[in-house]
């Protein structure tokens, strides 16, 4: 083996750094001439140092993934710099909703691994954090979003898709484009419209879809073959295992933004379900009640749930007591 | 407003060292997720404290030593040991070549073993190769970075160098390289 002066060690360091001066070359040079041996050594060296450099450069993490996340972060800040001015588009989260854009975020990304479109998708999310409000999508789709909700695109929407991921309710007023069917999806169902009008509730049980103009296809995310066509006037309901259609009675779907609730002979279990919604609270009636017989027209415009409450007990002779956890009974 | 050329420039510096910093954070951090977060924290740093740097000459040295600080820093906080700390130094240990084995099966695949003697080489041996290799600091900035003298960074390439290399040889794939 042959060794190395400790002067030589240093030049081969600085040579391979590209640090060599023209003097430790020149001592470099007369080394290598000395012996066919030193210039193999030298080769040997070369061969580790250019290597080694292949494999720590060898790809073994997702920048493209990892710029996604950084890229939505400082999205996230640029928003908080100029929160004033724009008023539509503006990119708003919330401390809790954060987590619900990832989630967001997460329903669409299993999507996008299969449509691998562009590299350098970014994640557009839209979220009504404290009241409720309008989004107004690409391709001048028109979305009304409950407050608390969450939707979530990508930066390519409308070029060779227009889909997006909810969370929460909204109401949707799709731009017709038989080309670009326009897709919703939740955690649990796929919805798939051409153009057209509807709500969308969804919640931790079920999501309910209300269409007002048009149809749509509704389907099981797990299962795509389980779907279901929705008409207009039409309201379905998916828990996940089996739709369940009924007509439209009322227009309660959208009292979360008009503030008025309509009941025109409505049977008394869906006056609850729409009360429970709108509210936010649980509304139970006792068992015989729930046969079907009694029945409510009133009309409610932003009132306090217990005037509501009164207002219904006393068109139907009925009671109601408030719970310690907050449900209310009605019998 | 977001400047979108400096943006776009942030975004290929992004490209360029992202993997490079992932690997040398995980020359600290086993956990190649919270490597991943650790090297997106700094670049969300630098974006928001720092976007002058974003044009500096000195920006590979920062990220690589802000990566390292922070590896350090996550080992600390979760009270555990780094993979290999500075202060247990061994300059001169010649013994090193004798603990470096190369597997047997790993005859062809050259990389795969040149990988492997990075992996074994001494701890201060390795952190200079691959902040070195890696960041293409210079020896003054690899320096600067590891509060070490600029001849102790040429001493331990020399090292890591010649323990490759007798690494290399003892496994017999000379040939590989040269063909």
């Amino acid at each position: 083996m042959t060794v190395l002066p400790d002067s030589i060690k240093e030049i081969i360091v600085n040579r391979l750094r590209g640090a060599m001066t023209p003097e430790e070359e020149k001592v470099l040079d007369e080394w290598r001439r000395q012996q066919p041996a030193h210039e193999a050594e030298l080769a040997r060296y070369d061969a580790v140092w250019d290597q080694s450099a292949e494999i720590l450069r060898s790809p073994d993490f997702d920048v493209a993934r990892a710029w996604q996340r950084v890229d939505q972060r400082l999205m996230r800040s640029v928003e908080e710099e100029d929160k004033q001015g724009r008023t539509v588009m503006i990119w708003k989260y919330l401390k809790g909703g954060i987590a619900a854009a990832a989630a967001a975020v997460a329903i669409l990304a299993g999507w996008q691994l299969f449509h691998k479109t562009d590299k350098q998708v970014t994640w557009r999310v839209a979220t009504a954090d404290t009241a409720n409000r309008y989004v107004r999508l690409p391709d001048s789709s028109l979305v009304l979003l409950r407050k608390g909700a969450t939707i979530t695109y990508s930066s390519a929407f409308g070029n060779r898709d227009r889909q997006v991921a909810l969370i929460g309710d909204a109401f949707f007023d799709i731009a017709p484009n038989e080309k670009l069917p326009f897709r919703v999806q939740t955690e649990r169902s796929l919805i798939k419209v051409l153009g057209t009008s509807f709500v969308v509730n969804t919640t931790t049980k079920s999501d309910r879809v209300v269409v007002m103009t048009g149809k749509i296809m509704f389907s099981d995310k797990a299962a795509p073959e389980n779907q279901c066509v929705v008409s207009a006037k039409e309201d379905v309901s998916f828990t996940g295992k089996s739709f369940e259609k009924r007509d439209v009675t009322d227009s309660n779907c959208l009292s979360w933004q008009t503030g008025v609730l309509q009941f025109t002979n409505t049977p008394l279990q869906e006056v609850i379900r729409d009360l429970s919604s709108y509210y936010g609270t649980t509304v139970k009636l006792n068992d015989t009640l729930k046969m079907g017989a009694v029945k409510v027209t009133a009309s409610f415009r932003g009132q306090p749930l217990n005037e509501v409450l009164e207002e219904i007990t006393v068109i139907t002779g009925l009671h109601y007591r408030k719970q310690e956890d907050n449900v209310i009974n009605i019998y | 407003m977001r400047a979108d050329g400096l943006y776009e420039q942030f975004r290929l510096v992004f490209e360029k060292f992202y993997n490079p910093l992932c690997k040398y954070a995980n020359s600290f951090v086993k956990e190649e997720s919270v490597c991943e977060d650790i090297v997106q924290e700094v670049f969300v740093r630098i974006w928001e404290t720092r976007k002058d740097l974003i044009q500096s000459d000195s920006l590979r040295f920062y990220l690589f030593t802000a990566v390292r600080n922070n590896s350090l820093t996550y080992l600390s906080r979760e009270q555990r040991l780094p993979v290999y700390s500075l202060s247990e130094m061994d300059l001169e240990d010649n013994d090193a070549i004798a603990e470096m084995t190369p597997s047997s099966e790993e005859t062809v695949n050259y990389q795969a073993l040149l990988g492997q003697g990075i992996e074994q080489l001494p701890p201060k041996c390795k952190e200079v190769f691959l902040l070195s290799r890696m960041g293409e600091l210079s020896n003054q900035e690899v320096a600067d970075s590891l509060g070490i003298s600029v001849k102790t960074v040429n001493n331990q390439l020399w090292k890591a160098l010649k323990l490759l290399k007798a690494f290399a040889r003892s496994a017999g794939s000379w040939i590989l390289i040269f063909l």
